[in-house]
């Protein structure tokens, strides 16, 4: 069966100071095991975007990162899509934010989906206390965003306690409605596809923790940030335990709680973080 | 204003007699700078499509010839202001083992890769302490993450390069994505490279590498009977922020005496003073190694890679 997606585009992106405005239309053809990809040469029927939002976004960040910190990396994006698959037609409005923070050999990886900065601030007022690295404490809350980072890592591997969930809402990479439901193994409900040049992959999307116990703690160390990418299970952390700021290293065995209260960060096929304590 | 369009095909393989298509991408478009904002459309220039399309036709005929290689053909035409011109890529996958080519080059770099693929690791090892060579101009590698992204980021702390070393940015191309001329950049120095480069029509072009050249001028040699013999490298990677070049190999040899035997990839991952102290000698002229695909802010481009056989050793 020959599978037809179309997708037309409007996206405004701030990459380090410069603006790029893109816009284009194109479609991918799955056809048995051949996947072919192009423009569509559909007229953008989606309207400009303005660059108001982006710059002022990254301006915010910009003063809010000030001396001892230095922006290494900053990119904020807009996008509005229009897809179809099939006779299933959606739009979606996209906002992204990446920031890589640097204080001496420390570098503080952001990434947002929406424009609430108030991780930024956070990260902003305590990363110049940052001291020599430390043991991993025995307990640690993490903030959202970092919990948000570790949940693909979890797909598999999340202790009993807890259940790993995929948030039902919206549609996936082919039409098809995301459904709600536990995310233990493969294979996986629904698929991903973040552009039309690639083949869609089956993935868990917009991932959920749940915990019975839902209080945190918040007498223990919290972890506000990602000093890496998560590895695996492993997270390299930035750390705070009163008004001491250090690097840790963190192997993730045990989830102990987790908050409802959840935002969504763009990790993976989409995660959403709740406060949560190792 | 400063216009720059693009067209790119992309076909996905496995070579062999009865060589199967994959994927297939097509990509056009056009960017226009003025004061300072860039607008990017997926406009059609067809001059430049057909160009790819002849382009490509002739790259396909080499197919039959690479067999059990999962092959990436990409030819991309580029227009920057009055200059056009036209490149073409494959990407070897064989086995564990990649190789960047080009059609002029494909046969002899696919045996090498085949070659590589086909040999059974028989050991892990600790390359600190043993003499290092680089074969096959691979050291380029080695010199692109040590010399060339640390020119590239602008403000790295200087190292002591050894007196009969230089590393060189020497575009092959005389205009570059921005419509301007390209020049010669000394790396080693920590000048930028001098060409502006973007992998895509939606990409702001960035000063990037396209031809590392790496040359030795009356280097001291000599060989130890055990040393371990680079051949390939899978990737490679430097981080600005704690000056670490990350080398993974991925073909080398414990030579001892008359033995050999095949190694286990590893990585070599050192500060960029220490590979400096590390480079030891080197014998002859820059060799061609398979280009490297190099990954910064988010773009992928082709870079050019030369280096005569160079030796390096790692203390501890």
């Amino acid at each position: 069966m020959t599978e037809i997606y179309r997708k037309e585009g409007r996206v405004v992106r701030y990459e380090n100071g410069r603006t790029i405005a893109v816009l284009e239309a194109g479609e991918a053809v799955e056809d048995g095991a051949l996947f072919r990809c192009g423009p569509s040469g559909a007229s953008v029927t989606i309207p400009e975007i303005g660059r108001e939002r982006v710059s002022g976004i990254a301006n915010a960040i910009e003063q809010l990162v000030s001396h001892p910190l230095k922006l290494e990396r900053l990119i904020v994006s807009e996008g509005v899509a229009k897809h179809s698959y099939g006779d299933v037609k959606w739009e979606e409005r996209t906002l992204r934010v990446h920031a890589a923070v640097v204080f001496r050999a420390l570098r503080v990886l952001i990434d947002l989906g929406d424009d609430d900065l108030a991780d930024v601030r956070e990260i902003a007022s305590m990363f110049p206390r940052a001291g020599a690295e430390r043991a991993a404490p025995s307990r640690l809350r993490l903030r959202p965003a970092v919990a948000a980072a570790l949940l693909p890592s979890l797909v598999g591997v999340a202790p009993p306690n807890v259940t790993l969930m995929q948030s039902g809402g919206g549609l996936d990479g082919k039409g098809a409605a995301i459904v709600e439901q536990g995310i233990a193994a493969p294979p996986f409900p629904n698929w991903y596809r973040p552009s039309y040049r690639v083949r869609p992959v089956r993935m868990p999307l917009n991932l959920l923790l749940k915990s019975s116990v839902e209080h945190v703690r918040d007498d223990i160390p919290i972890a506000i940030a990602l000093l890496a990418p998560p590895d695996g299970l492993t997270l390299r952390l930035l750390c705070a335990d009163g008004r001491d700021v250090y690097p840790a290293t963190v192997r993730v065995t045990r989830i102990e709680s987790a908050d409802e209260k959840v935002r969504w960060y763009p990790y993976g096929a989409g995660s959403f973080g709740a406060e949560m304590v190792l | 204003m400063n216009e720059f369009f693009l067209v790119t095909r992309e076909e996905i393989w496995t070579g062999g007699p009865k060589k199967t298509l994959l994927e297939e991408r097509l990509s056009h478009g056009a960017a226009r700078e003025e004061a300072g904002i860039v607008a990017a459309s997926d406009e059609r220039d067809d001059e430049l499509l057909a160009l790819c399309n002849e382009r490509i036709v002739s790259a396909r005929e080499l197919l039959p010839f690479l067999a059990g290689a999962r092959v990436r053909i990409v030819v991309a035409a580029r227009r920057a202001g009055a200059f056009t011109r036209t490149g073409v890529t494959m990407v070897l996958g064989i086995g564990q083992q990649a190789v960047v080519s080009t059609p002029l080059t494909a046969p002899a770099d696919y045996e090498r890769a085949s070659r590589a693929a086909s040999s059974k690791p028989k050991g892990e090892i600790d390359y600190r302490g043993i003499p290092i060579v680089w074969r096959g101009g691979s050291a380029s590698v080695l010199l692109h993450e040590a010399a060339g992204h640390p020119a590239e980021c602008g403000g790295a702390k200087a190292a002591k390069w050894p007196t009969w070393l230089s590393v060189h940015d020497e575009p092959e191309i005389e205009i570059d994505d921005s419509g301007n001329r390209c020049g010669i950049a000394n790396l080693l120095a920590g000048e930028q490279p001098r060409a502006w480069r973007r992998a895509s029509f939606s990409d702001l072009p960035l000063k990037r590498m396209s031809n590392v050249v790496v040359r030795q001028s009356n280097a001291p040699f000599e060989l130890s009977p055990k040393r371990i013999e680079i051949d390939l490298v899978s990737a490679g990677h430097y981080d600005v922020l704690n000056d670490v070049v990350t080398i993974a190999v991925s073909a080398a040899e414990l030579v001892d005496g008359r033995s050999r035997r095949t190694l286990a990839p590893f990585r070599i991952i050192e500060t960029r003073a220490c590979v400096a102290a590390a480079l030891s000698g080197s014998e002859g002229e820059a060799i061609r190694y398979p280009g490297v695909v190099c990954s910064s802010e988010g773009q992928e481009l082709v870079a050019g890679s030369h280096a005569p056989v160079v030796t390096t050793v790692f203390h501890d």
